[in-house]
């Protein structure tokens, strides 16, 4: 005979279970109007068995239920902050242990074709930073970039950025550039079967003066996840010291179509001044 | 929270106007990108300016082409963005401006990379610029602008907030 709480309903004998309920992380679920609520359990003791976990928000009351972790609760509104309580369940009705604690703040947002990825920043010491482990789940990748470089002795100067992909340093880059200090003219470049594609030739501004000068850039890689195209980059970035500066347009070409999972940046072997940030971001396609 | 890259403010003039501006812009994104599209009532020059700063704190570099050859140029000690360095509204048919400002809200001088698209079918040109405003303050108003004349009803000027991870 089943041991436990006894129903209302006359003539029959049901188990509640005392199944307590730990609650974990609430987490966008990807579509604006839900979110997925992560749990974990502890034993039961007395009644049972579990049957499904029931994830309730506040506000609004939604639910969702399932049978482990985590649960989907959807109908919520985009830009509503919801927290969510969880608790055990089976036929006979809900465990004699009650809710868990509420989860964190959760606000649900629309899904987007430009998301964030990374970030990396310079303290200073760095002669490399590297996007590593980068998914393939987007189309193109842009790399979106304020940065300066250590070097003090040329006021104001400049270093070359370098990327290279996969840890690739063999001959397998070429690039073409135009680029102006605004004098005048225009200066044209071209390279192949290079070590690195040097975007932006000079484009990271670096001195003793003008310290509070970063450049900019916007770097475009296209198709990086298709293992049927060599790889190919876009870029634009520059400088301004109110005496003098760059802008420079660049484009570049990886000879290898392996999927790009890792991206690294350096400056001419210079270090990356505290304040630098290289911002990774994934375009989705249809 | 803000989306990654998201609107903040669009603006499509009713009627003409000597400005659009942008005003308390928050300082919770990465970087901010204005894009322009517009004409003038007269073949006028456009400009911008940050935080209402009237003062000589602007300065830019600039390569261009305009089918012909490529050039170059650049100013120092600027009291505006200079939107307009080879290249006028249209009276008729609408030209870019796109404008990328990178770490708006930080404590550095704000460097902004634009970039003008000029076709009015028997002339044009693109320019690519460096641009940079020498003060610290973190950026809360962007305003589009032309002297003694106005920008055309029907010009639009959208400001994206775009965030880091």
């Amino acid at each position: 005979m089943a041991t436990g709480s006894v129903s209302p309903k006359r003539g029959k004998v049901v188990n509640i279970p005392d199944q307590t309920v730990t609650i974990g992380t609430a987490t966008d679920g990807g579509t604006g109007t839900s979110a997925f609520v992560a749990f974990t359990v502890g034993s039961v003791t007395t009644g049972g068995p579990v049957n499904y976990f029931t994830a309730t928000s506040t506000p609004g009351s939604f639910t969702g239920n399932a049978s482990t972790s985590p649960i989907t609760v959807s109908g919520l509104t985009t830009g509503t902050a919801y927290t969510f309580k969880v608790k055990a369940g089976n036929a006979t009705g809900f465990s004699t242990a009650g809710e868990s604690a509420a989860s964190n703040s959760l606000t649900p947002i629309l899904p987007t074709s430009f998301e964030s990825i990374a970030t990396l920043t310079g303290t200073g010491t760095e002669t490399s930073l590297t996007f590593s482990s980068i998914p393939s789940t987007y189309k193109h990748l842009q790399i979106r970039f304020s940065a300066r470089s250590t070097r003090t002795n040329s006021s104001p100067g400049s270093e070359n950025l370098n990327i290279q992909f996969n840890g690739d340093t063999g001959a397998n880059y070429s690039l073409h550039s135009m680029r102006t200090d605004g004098a005048g003219q225009v200066f044209a470049a071209g390279s192949g079967s290079t070590s690195q594609i040097n975007v932006n030739n000079g484009v990271i501004a670096s001195g003793s003066s003008n310290t509070l000068v970063y450049s900019a850039g916007i770097v475009d890689i296209h198709d990086y996840s298709l293992s049927t195209k060599n790889k190919t980059l876009s870029a634009f970035g520059g400088y301004e010291f109110n005496t003098s500066g760059r802008v420079a347009l660049s484009s570049g070409l990886r000879v290898n179509t392996a999927a790009i999972t890792s991206i690294t940046l350096q400056a001419d072997g210079q270090q990356f001044a505290s304040g630098s940030v290289f911002s990774l971001y994934g375009i989705k396609g249809e | 929270m803000p989306l990654t890259y998201e609107p903040v403010a669009t603006t499509t003039l009713s009627t003409a106007a000597s400005s659009i501006t942008f005003s308390s812009i928050p300082s919770t994104y990465t970087d901010l990108r204005i894009v322009f599209t517009g004409t003038g009532t007269t073949s006028v020059g456009i400009k911008a300016r940050f935080n209402n700063d009237s003062g000589t704190n602007y300065s830019y570099v600039e390569m261009l082409g305009n089918g012909g050859g490529a050039f170059s140029g650049r100013q120092g000690d600027l009291g505006y963005f200079a939107l307009d360095t080879q290249f006028n509204l249209s009276t008729t048919i609408p030209t870019i401006r796109t404008l990328d400002v990178f770490s708006y809200a930080g404590s550095n001088y704000k460097t902004t990379l634009v970039h003008q698209s000029n076709n009015l079918n028997t002339s044009g040109n693109i320019i690519a610029m460096a641009h940079l405003w020498r003060s610290t303050s973190a950026i809360n108003q962007i305003s589009l602008l032309v002297f003694s004349s106005t920008i055309a009803a029907g010009s639009t000027a959208t400001l994206y907030g775009i965030k880091n991870a």
